[in-house]
Parts: C-alpha cells; sequence; structure tokens
C-alpha cells in the first residue's frame, strides 16, 4: 500500500491531480478569498480556499492514502508561511456540521499541526428575525507575519455579523 | 460576500468534475493559487 500517491500540478487549470490504485481521480485546487479583506481596515493577502474534488462517480473504497496526499499538498501549501486557510460552510449547504467536525479531525491528524494553528467559530446571528449558523475555521502558519491582522478580521466578522 | 464565497466553491467544484469551463470560472473573478 503506498504511503501516498505522486501528484501533479497542472499549470493550465490550476489543480493538483492524482489518482488511486482504484482508478479515481481527485483534484485539489487553493482559490483566493476576500472575505477577510472586505472586513479589514488593512490589506489582506494570501488568504485561499481550498477546494477537494473526487472527479471520478465511482464510489471510493477507504484509501488512507488519499488523505497523506492531500495532507502532503496542504503541508506544501504553508510554506508559504504568509498564507492562510478560511474554511465556511453555511448550514443551508449539505451536511454542515458533518463536513466541519470531518475537517477538524483531519486537522487533528495532519502532519502539518505542530506549525499550522487552526481556530473555530461557530456564528449564530440574525438577518430580518431569521436565525442563521455559519461554520468557519482559520487555518494560519505560526510564523505568519501578518497574523495580528488576519485574526482581527476573521474575529469582525462575528461582530459585525452580531451587530444591530 | 459569504454568500460569493459558497457560490465560488460550487462553481469551482463543476469546473473540477469538467461541467464548467476556465473562462466562466474566471469571468465569476475566481483566481486561482500558484504553487510556490
Amino acid at each position: 500500500m503506498p504511503n501516498r500517491y505522486s501528484y501533479t500540478f497542472n499549470e493550465d487549470t490550476s489543480t493538483y491531480n492524482f489518482t488511486t490504485k482504484n482508478n479515481i481521480e481527485y483534484k485539489v485546487v487553493f482559490i483566493i478569498d476576500e472575505t477577510l479583506d472586505s472586513v479589514s481596515e488593512n490589506a489582506i493577502e494570501n488568504v485561499y480556499q481550498v477546494i477537494i474534488e473526487k472527479v471520478s462517480d465511482a464510489i471510493e473504497p477507504f484509501d488512507s492514502a488519499v488523505g497523506r496526499t492531500i495532507d502532503n499538498i496542504i503541508k506544501s501549501f504553508f510554506e508559504n508561511a504568509q498564507n492562510s486557510l478560511i474554511y465556511i460552510c453555511s448550514e443551508d449547504e449539505e451536511k454542515a456540521e458533518i463536513r466541519f467536525n470531518v475537517f477538524d479531525r483531519w486537522y487533528l491528524n495532519s502532519t502539518f499541526n505542530k506549525f499550522v494553528t487552526k481556530i473555530d467559530n461557530v456564528i449564530n446571528f440574525e438577518v430580518n428575525g431569521e436565525t442563521y449558523l455559519l461554520y468557519t475555521s482559520l487555518l494560519y502558519h505560526n510564523d505568519n507575519p501578518n497574523i495580528e491582522y488576519v485574526l482581527t478580521a476573521y474575529n469582525s466578522i462575528e461582530e459585525v455579523l452580531n451587530s444591530k | 460576500s459569504i454568500t460569493k464565497m459558497v457560490a465560488d466553491k460550487t462553481i469551482v467544484r463543476s469546473f473540477l468534475k469538467g461541467n464548467t469551463s476556465i473562462e466562466a470560472v474566471t469571468q465569476k473573478g475566481i483566481k486561482f493559487a500558484k504553487p510556490l
């Protein structure tokens, strides 16, 4: 059983690609996210969402090498200490709470949790009398020189959503 | 901003599946990260 799969970066599509022993294809992409920048008085750069997609329709038997491969891609992403990952899942998305908990377990078992910190915030807020629930996480490198600005912006999401 | 973030995820997933073109993705202002 391989420890992890080798992967390639496709310059045309900006995706990381790998195929498992069961011939299941996965793609991983990082997209620039401007949510924190939009709530900050300081310019916030290098904040991304990671999107992982099993491209093949076939059902994948459990394969621990998939998780290790994704772990390795994300570990490489954090070689730039200024990079941060934001995760926001609203409750109207399918299985939001389950995904949030899976994301947490995945981080706790990752190989990079010694130098990357994850903070969570489940935000309850009200708009026009309706209550919403937002699952959020932020992952940042412990040596990120801009972390003060990033954390201020991340924390301000809840403050603004709960303002009158 | 959060609504856009959720919508972007949906478009990118569709792109990764091959159901949406890269042009449609970039038209939405979605930018991809390059590796180191």
